[in-house]
This record gives structure tokens, C-alpha cells and sequence, in this order.
């Protein structure tokens, strides 16, 4: 049955142009709106928070761990901060904490559907709690592990508290994905107050305020004299997975500063 | 408190107290030590309520424990007394001491659990950190916070050694009461691993990088089949049936006529 | 012969939807106790944030893609005589789509808050764009599915004022179909996106994932339309089919599946031109660990190869068995390519350690909530398209539209063996 099968039919003009239109619009808008970075932080403010780790000096306590449980109100079963032992060098063990990166250029903040996850001016990569649907696409896409979702409510005491402190911020309900913030409720609250965030202990995140051996140190980039700048200008440092290009927030000072390998991007 | 208090009483166990009225406040270690009143503090709890953290805060009723502090390691690497020790209940934030210094201590109480000292029984308090010699003395330290070894650490128990020239001195005898337990007796025969567990009871938030999240990882793939492979023969079966069926029973019809 | 037919087939009918709401109910319970006691009842893990439940809905997304590829066949290109398949390809695209939709609800932390990618937007995601695309293109499918319940026996029995005006909606056919391309060209790569955009798992990071999602989809979901229409004539009477306009579908799947087979080559061959270690142990987890069997045999043998054989030989293309046969092989494969995309990246896991070489593997199996639920969202799309079979004849290729055929064409019927 001759002209109306598919393969044989000739398109008319029309069809085609209607068909090309279509699919061009569709093209056109998927490229213009698919872009895949959000922008970074918008430079707003006068700080830029960071945080440098020194493992020579890290001894694997898990004192950071246990404040900040107390003071965000995170569950036992969880840990915003986290605390990994690596191979031990030179007969000394190493171990490397690991905060939420609090990327420049954050892949969370990309692609979360509602916009839950946002950056702040001084640069903190913030959770909106009420925004948030429980999609779980921010922990597929953060490369550091740093996100932890509430699979079920946390209602028991926090064993935490209050040896380690006290909670600070509202405990997040269940259904929705958390992780750390810098503090940022004691930044602002020291801020408020006049004092300077990493050397007042106030205005200082919980984690740098609890090590003993003072192996986290908190600042703003911004100073040039402050610690965190210095200690950065003078040391050799490095970020994790430098080759994604997500530009993170903690730097590492590794446990030998001879090694030439740990300063340069790391495999 | 009772009218006939000693001043150097009342200089701790209250606020604000004023030697020359002789007056005060608040009995008790009021919270004012630690957390100043002053015009700061005036727009609580709009305002947080400043708090002071230092030692030397904690040292100015523990005047002892302080001074020791500051002669020890832990006083030249600055480490406070809150690292270990919460504000409030002055507790330490671990269930036993023993925790604390593992938790920073964990390579010298791994090697250590194979001595002979951690098979007798004993910890690192045992020798590490000494009753003091005054009991109620200012500020009421009681345990030396010098964390310092010398030899009167060592005489608790080898005291009898000392000097001496007989084979005998290679006898390990434990005379001493230091451990506060039963007299001139030890408590021999803790292997290495008991010594281990107990030396490791607070290291539990440490991650070793194949244990995340509470989820063990493998380095190799899980043997076996995939979910799917016992679905995917099901469904096939399936669709082959639909095909051969009719087929086989138009054939079988065939064959009966 | 037909009134006995008939009493049998009620009997079975009967014993069949009873079947499909034990299904349904117990996936009811097993949602209800998704909802009270939170996604703890799963074997998800913040290793494997998305298991069982995201597979069946990019699976029910994918298999109905026939209706915007069929409804643009016959609306864009104007092949008027494949009208009557565009209507149950549309159907079906509802009841996936809507399946689709359901899973979701049961997936996500907050249902409460499924609004919230309406109400906020992020223009940057992958997952905000394929959640308003999927939200307007349901809207579309029920517009395109409205006129087949009001031109229904029912409606125009007993509410035929209602019944002749839901049937007018059928004059935005050829927008809907248009809109519908758009909409649907636009969420089908950007659920591929979805993955690819994931730079930190090396199994994903890649644009072709956007372009393989695509042609899958527009290869499986006409197959969905082949395989549903073949089962449906099988078990009633009431569903006609005609085997010519079936077979043109065939042959363009067939040509649809060698330009995929080509692909998807490419993109193995691509994944192993690589010295990064987390993308050389996907491809082996894919390719020769625990999913081997679902690549090789599933995805690339019964889901590629054997269809393209039997599709594009005419003699094996025009038997109706075997043209069954092979669209269900396309629409297992589809399933099976989309379940081994979401779990080769999560299985493996990425280190952010330095100097890591050695690649860790983690599991998954689906609990048995999430397989009982999950069963019924299915469940409940089977009972959907049976009742659409029995009483809006949605397979139904001897209908003459008024509206729209030239001449009324002599219809060989596919009478039951």
C-alpha cells in the first residue's frame, strides 16, 4: 500500500521546517538554561572563610567530631566532619579530617532541583533545611562524601551534649540532607559581637575551637595577616581531588613538608 | 556559709566577693568567674553572654593544678583545661581518664600495650599522673597535672630494687600500693590484646577508608550474580513461552488428529 | 464459540485484576510505610542514595517515549494511517509517565515538598529541568489522553455532551504533538545529563550519556507501544491490531537500534581509552564484574542485537510472534541499560584521598519494602493499561476517525490462535 508508509512518503516542506523548528527550540532552550555552574560566590562580602589542616599535627583524637555533634545537633550515626586514619609514614600514623570543602566551585550547589543548596557571600555553601525535597542528588554528586541524609528522625538525646558543647542550630528533620556549614552561626554570632573569627574562640567553629593539639586553624583569606594566610603563604599545601576543579576551602598541610609530591595537584 | 569562713575560702566560693567589705553575692562558684558581667553582657540573652576559656581563668581558684599545668608539655603547647575538661561540671569530657590519653596518645598506648607494665595491669595513670602530696591544699588539686615521671613514680613499686646489687634486682616485685588496689599484689597475666582494649575503648570515631559511613567496602567486587540475572532468565523464559506455546500446541493438535 | 470465549475471558479477567490489586494494595502498605517511618526502610545508604525505586522511574519515563516519537510520526510527519497506534502509545505514555511520578513520591525525602522544584527554581540543574518538563508533559499526555476516554463507549453512553467535548480536545493534537516533542526531547537527554554532569564519579562524567538516554528511549518506548499492543490482542478480543502499521513501526525501531548499537560501541570503546583508575574500574565492574551479565547478554545481545536481526529481515519482521519477541527484548534491554547506568557509578566508589589507587566497591540489593512497592507502582500501570484495553479501546486499529483518514482501507485482523 503504496504512499503512505514511512519510509517511502515525501515530507513535505512544511512538516520538515516544523520539524526542524521544534527541534531547535528544544536545542536552543536546553543549551541556554543547561549551563551547567551556578555561579560562585557572589563577592558581597568582605571575608573569604577558610580552613587549613595540619597533619603533622592531627594525632586522630576525634575531639573536632565530637563538638561538632554537640553543637549542630548531629545524630551519633553521623559525622559532618570526618575523621580518616591513612597509611601511617614514617612510622607515625597520619590521619586526614575532612570537612565539607565548601567548594568556590561547588557541584552540590549546581544541581540541587530547588536550590536548596546555595553559596554564601564569605563563600560557605549554606543548606536551606526547609527548601530541601530529600532527593539525594547533592550526595551523588559531592565528591568528598561530606553530605549525610536523615534516612530516619533523630529524636533521642545527643550523647554529645553537653560534654562538647551545646546545640547551636536547629536539629534537621527527617527526609532531608545535612552537612557541615563552617559554623556559620558562630561566625555571624562572633562577627555581631566584634570579635574575629578564627582567633576568638567564640566566633570559631566548633571543630577548630576543640582540637587539642590546635592542628585546625580558621581565617579569612581575605587578611592577609591572618593565620590562615600565612600559614599558607609559607607552607607547602594542598586540597583534595584538585583535579576536579571544584576549588575548595580547606587546605592540608601534609605531615612530611618535604615531600615534593604533596604539593602539587594529588592523583 | 557560716559568719566564720576564711577569707581564702570565700575568695573562690562566691561571686563577687569583695575582701576588704568582706562581702559577696552569690555562694557557691557563681557563673560570673567564667562568664564576665560587664557592659557586654548587659543585652543577654539578645546577646550571647561573653565567656572566658582560659586557663589561667580556671587557675585563679585552681591555683595549684594550674601551676603544674604550666610546667608541663601540655602548659608549653597551650593546651586548656576545656580541651579535656567540660566548663560546667569540671568532669572530664570522656567516661575515664584512662580515654583521654589515648585519644591523643594512641601510638605511644599501642607500643605500650606490650610491655611488661601494661601485662601487670597497669595504666597510664598509674604512674603518669600522681595523687598529690597535699590533698586539700588551695585550689584542691589532688592529682599532679605535671603528667611528669620521676623517680618516685618508680619507687611506688621498685623501691626495694633500688641499689640493689643481688641477681634478685631482675625480679619484678610489686610492693607498693601506687595502684590503688589490693596491697603488694599485681595484677599479672593482661595480654597485649586486653591491654589493647583497654587502652582503645574511645577510639571510635576514627574511619578507616574501607569502612565509610558505616558501610563496608570491599576492594574487590562482590562475587555472584548481579540483582538482575535471575529476573532476566525469568522474563526470557517468559517471552519464550508466549512463542512456543501456540507453536507446541498446534503441533500437539496436529499430532492427536 | 464467542459467548463461551467471552464467559472464559471474564473468569480470567476477573482472576487477573484480582492479581494486580494484591499487587497494589501491598505496594500501598509498603508506601504507607515508607511514609510514616521514613526512607530507613530501604537498603539505600549515603553510599546508594538512588536504588530500585529511581530505576522504574527512568525506566517507565523511557518506555513512554513512544508516545511523543509515535505523535510526532503521525502528526509532524504526517503518516495519518499510524493514528489508531499513536493513541495507544499515548495512553501508555500516561500510565509510565504517571508511574514515573509515583516512584518519585515514594523516593524522595519530603514528599510533602514535592512542590518545592515548582515553587524554587534552579535553571543550573539537571534534575530541576526534568522535574518541570515532566510536570508540563503530564499535562500535555492527559490533554492527548482525553479525547480517548471521552470518545470511549462510556462516556458517549452516558455523558455523551461531556464524552463529544472531551473527544474535541482531539484539535490540539498537532500542538500537543509538537509541544510534547519539545518537552520530551528536552527532560529524555537531561535525565542523561543528570548523570553526566556527576564529575566526581568517573563512570558518569560524560556528555554521551545525554545522546545514549535519548535514543534508547525513542528506540524502547515504540517497542513498549509493539509488545503492549501484541499481549493485548493476545488476551482479548477487544483489542484489534493491525499487523501493517505495527510492522512500519518495527522496521524504524530496527533502523533506530543500529544507530544505538553504534553508540553505545563508541561509548564502551570511549571508557576505556582512559587512564583515570575510577573509570577503568566501572568499565570492568560493568563489563566483566557483577553487571557483566546484564551488559553483555542483557543490554548488548537480547536488548541490541538479536531485535536488530529480527526487525530488519522482512520475513522475521512481518511474523507477529517474533515481532513480538523482539520488542520485548528491546524494552528488557532498556530497563536493564538504565539500571546498570545507575548503579555502575554508585558501586564503585570514588576516594578523594590522596594518592588512591585502589578502587572500593559497595552493594546493593532492594529491600523488600522498596521491591514491594515497587511492584505495585508496576502493578499498578498493568492494571491501568487492562482497563484501557477493555473499556476505552486503546488498542484498537480498525477505528475510522472521522476527523482525520482519507479513504476507509480494507484492515487485515489478527484473529487469536
Amino acid at each position: 500500500m503504496g504512499n503512505q508508509t514511512l519510509a517511502g512518503k515525501t515530507m513535505k516542506r512544511r512538516d520538515f521546517l516544523k520539524l526542524s523548528i521544534a527541534g531547535l527550540a528544544t536545542t536552543t532552550i536546553a543549551a541556554t538554561t543547561m549551563r551547567n555552574k551556578a555561579s560562585g560566590p557572589v563577592g558581597d562580602s568582605p571575608h573569604k572563610w577558610a580552613m587549613v589542616i595540619d597533619q603533622s599535627k592531627c594525632n586522630g583524637c576525634g575531639y573536632c567530631v565530637d563538638a561538632c555533634r554537640a553543637c549542630n545537633d548531629v545524630a551519633p550515626d553521623k559525622a559532618w566532619t570526618r575523621l580518616i586514619a591513612q597509611e601511617p609514614e614514617e612510622e607515625r600514623d597520619v590521619y586526614l579530617p575532612v570537612p565539607c570543602m565548601q567548594c568556590a566551585d561547588a557541584p552540590c550547589v549546581d544541581i540541587c532541583p530547588v536550590g536548596a543548596s546555595y553559596y554564601r557571600p564569605d563563600g560557605i555553601v549554606m543548606m536551606d533545611y526547609d527548601k530541601c525535597i530529600g532527593c539525594r542528588y547533592c550526595e551523588l554528586a559531592c565528591p568528598y562524601h561530606a553530605r549525610s541524609f536523615n534516612w530516619k528522625a533523630f529524636t533521642e538525646g545527643n550523647p554529645a551534649v553537653p560534654d562538647w558543647g551545646q546545640p547551636e542550630v536547629a536539629r534537621r528533620p527527617r527526609g532531608v540532607v545535612e552537612k557541615c556549614a563552617f559554623c556559620y552561626q558562630r561566625i555571624d554570632r562572633g562577627l555581631a559581637m566584634g570579635l574575629t573569627p578564627g582567633v576568638d574562640e567564640q566566633a570559631t567553629p566548633a571543630c577548630v575551637v576543640a582540637c587539642p593539639p590546635g592542628a585546625r586553624v580558621f581565617g579569612d583569606l581575605n587578611d592577609p595577616e591572618s593565620q590562615v594566610s600565612q600559614l599558607l603563604a609559607g607552607n607547602c599545601s594542598y586540597r583534595l581531588r584538585e583535579d576536579l576543579g571544584t576549588e575548595p576551602r580547606v587546605y592540608y598541610l601534609p605531615v612530611q613538608a618535604e615531600e615534593e609530591a604533596a604539593c602539587h595537584d594529588n592523583v | 556559709m557560716a559568719q566564720d569562713s576564711p577569707p581564702e575560702c570565700l575568695a573562690c566560693h562566691t561571686t563577687g566577693y569583695d575582701a576588704a567589705t568582706h562581702t559577696w553575692e552569690e555562694e557557691g562558684v557563681g557563673c560570673s568567674t567564667c562568664h564576665e558581667m560587664g557592659p557586654n553582657s548587659t543585652h543577654h540573652p539578645e546577646q550571647v553572654m561573653p565567656v572566658n576559656r582560659s586557663p589561667e581563668a580556671c587557675g585563679t581558684c585552681h591555683v595549684d593544678t594550674h601551676e603544674d599545668w604550666a610546667m608541663s608539655k601540655h602548659g608549653e603547647e597551650d593546651l586548656a583545661c576545656v580541651k579535656c575538661h567540660n566548663p560546667h561540671t569540671a568532669e572530664l569530657k570522656k567516661e575515664n581518664v584512662q580515654e583521654v590519653c589515648i585519644d591523643c596518645h594512641n601510638e605511644e598506648s599501642y607500643f605500650y600495650a606490650f610491655t611488661a607494665h601494661s601485662q601487670e595491669g597497669m595504666i597510664c595513670t598509674d604512674c603518669h599522673f600522681q595523687v598529690s602530696e597535699t590533698p586539700a591544699g588551695e585550689g584542691h588539686g589532688k592529682l599532679v597535672h605535671t603528667f611528669a615521671v620521676d623517680l618516685n613514680n618508680c619507687n611506688q613499686c621498685h623501691e626495694h630494687q633500688m641499689h640493689s646489687t643481688s641477681s634478685d634486682a631482675a625480679f619484678m616485685g610489686t610492693m607498693g600500693t601506687a595502684m590503688g588496689g589490693a596491697e603488694g599484689e599485681g595484677v599479672a597475666g593482661v595480654t597485649p590484646c586486653e591491654a589493647l582494649d583497654t587502652l582503645q575503648q574511645a577510639r571510635n570515631d576514627i574511619v578507616f577508608p574501607d569502612q565509610i559511613d558505616s558501610n563496608v567496602l570491599a576492594p574487590e567486587p562482590p562475587s555472584g550474580l548481579a540483582p538482575l540475572s535471575f529476573v532476566l532468565p525469568m522474563v526470557f523464559g517468559l517471552a519464550l513461552g508466549i512463542v512456543v506455546t501456540p507453536l507446541a500446541e498446534r503441533a500437539f493438535r496436529r499430532v492427536q488428529i | 464459540m464467542s459467548r463461551q470465549r467471552l464467559g472464559f475471558l471474564r473468569n480470567s479477567f476477573t482472576w487477573w485484576v484480582a492479581f494486580l490489586l494484591l499487587l497494589i494494595v501491598s505496594g500501598l502498605a509498603a508506601g504507607i510505610l515508607v511514609f510514616a517511618r521514613g526512607l530507613q526502610v530501604t537498603n539505600l545508604t549515603d553510599l546508594v542514595p538512588w536504588g530500585l525505586w529511581i530505576g522504574i522511574d527512568l525506566s517507565s519515563i523511557a518506555l513512554a517515549a513512544g508516545a511523543f516519537s509515535i505523535s510526532a510520526i503521525v502528526y509532524l510527519l504526517k503518516v495519518k494511517k499510524l493514528l489508531p497506534v499513536a493513541k495507544t502509545a499515548v495512553f501508555l505514555g500516561l500510565i509510565g509517565y504517571t508511574m514515573a511520578v509515583l516512584t518519585l513520591l515514594l523516593d524522595i525525602g519530603r514528599p510533602d515538598r514535592f512542590w518545592h522544584a515548582m515553587a524554587y527554581w534552579n535553571i543550573h540543574s539537571p534534575l530541576w529541568e526534568v522535574t518541570m518538563c515532566v510536570t508540563l508533559y503530564l499535562a500535555v499526555l492527559t490533554l492527548e489522553v482525553t479525547p480517548i476516554v471521552g470518545n470511549s463507549d462510556i462516556m458517549q453512553n452516558r455523558w455523551p455532551k461531556m464524552g463529544r467535548k472531551m473527544g474535541s480536545v482531539h484539535k490540539l493534537a498537532p500542538v500537543l504533538a509538537v509541544v510534547g516533542l519539545c518537552l520530551s526531547m528536552m527532560h529524555q537527554t537531561s535525565l542523561g545529563v543528570t548523570y553526566g554532569v556527576i564529575r566526581a564519579r568517573p563512570a558518569w562524567d560524560r556528555s554521551s550519556l545525554a545522546v545514549l538516554f535519548i535514543v534508547s528511549a525513542v528506540a524502547a518506548g515504540p517497542a513498549m507501544v509493539i509488545f503492549a499492543s501484541h499481549v493485548a490482542a493476545r488476551m482479548t478480543s477487544k483489542a484489534k491490531i493491525n499487523q501493517d502499521l505495527l510492522n512500519t513501526i518495527a522496521k524504524y525501531i530496527g533502523w533506530v537500534l543500529i544507530v544505538y548499537l553504534f553508540l553505545r560501541v563508541w561509548d564502551l570503546l570511549y571508557l576505556s581509552f582512559s587512564t583515570d583508575p575510577g573509570r577503568g574500574d566501572s568499565l570492568f565492574y560493568l563489563t566483566q564484574g557483577p553487571l557483566a551479565v546484564n551488559c553483555w547478554l542483557g543490554e548488548m545481545i537480547i536488548g541490541i542485537i538479536i531485535p536488530i536481526i529480527i526487525l530488519l529481515v522482512p520475513h522475521w519482521r512481518q511474523n507477529p510472534r517474533l515481532q513480538m519477541l523482539a520488542a520485548a527484548m528491546v524494552v528488557i534491554g532498556l530497563i536493564l541499560y538504565r539500571w546498570d547506568t545507575n548503579m555502575v557509578g554508585q558501586m564503585v566508589v570514588f576516594s578523594y584521598l590522596p594518592q588512591a589507587t585502589t578502587p572500593l566497591f559497595t552493594s546493593y540489593l532492594p529491600s523488600f519494602v522498596e521491591i514491594a512497592a515497587g511492584l505495585g507502582v508496576v502493578a499498578y500501570g498493568i492494571l491501568a493499561f487492562t482497563l484501557g484495553v477493555r473499556y476505552l479501546r486503546v488498542v484498537d486499529h480498525t477505528e475510522v476517525h472521522e476527523h482525520e483518514t482519507a479513504q476507509p482501507m480494507p484492515v487485515p485482523m489478527l484473529s487469536g490462535d
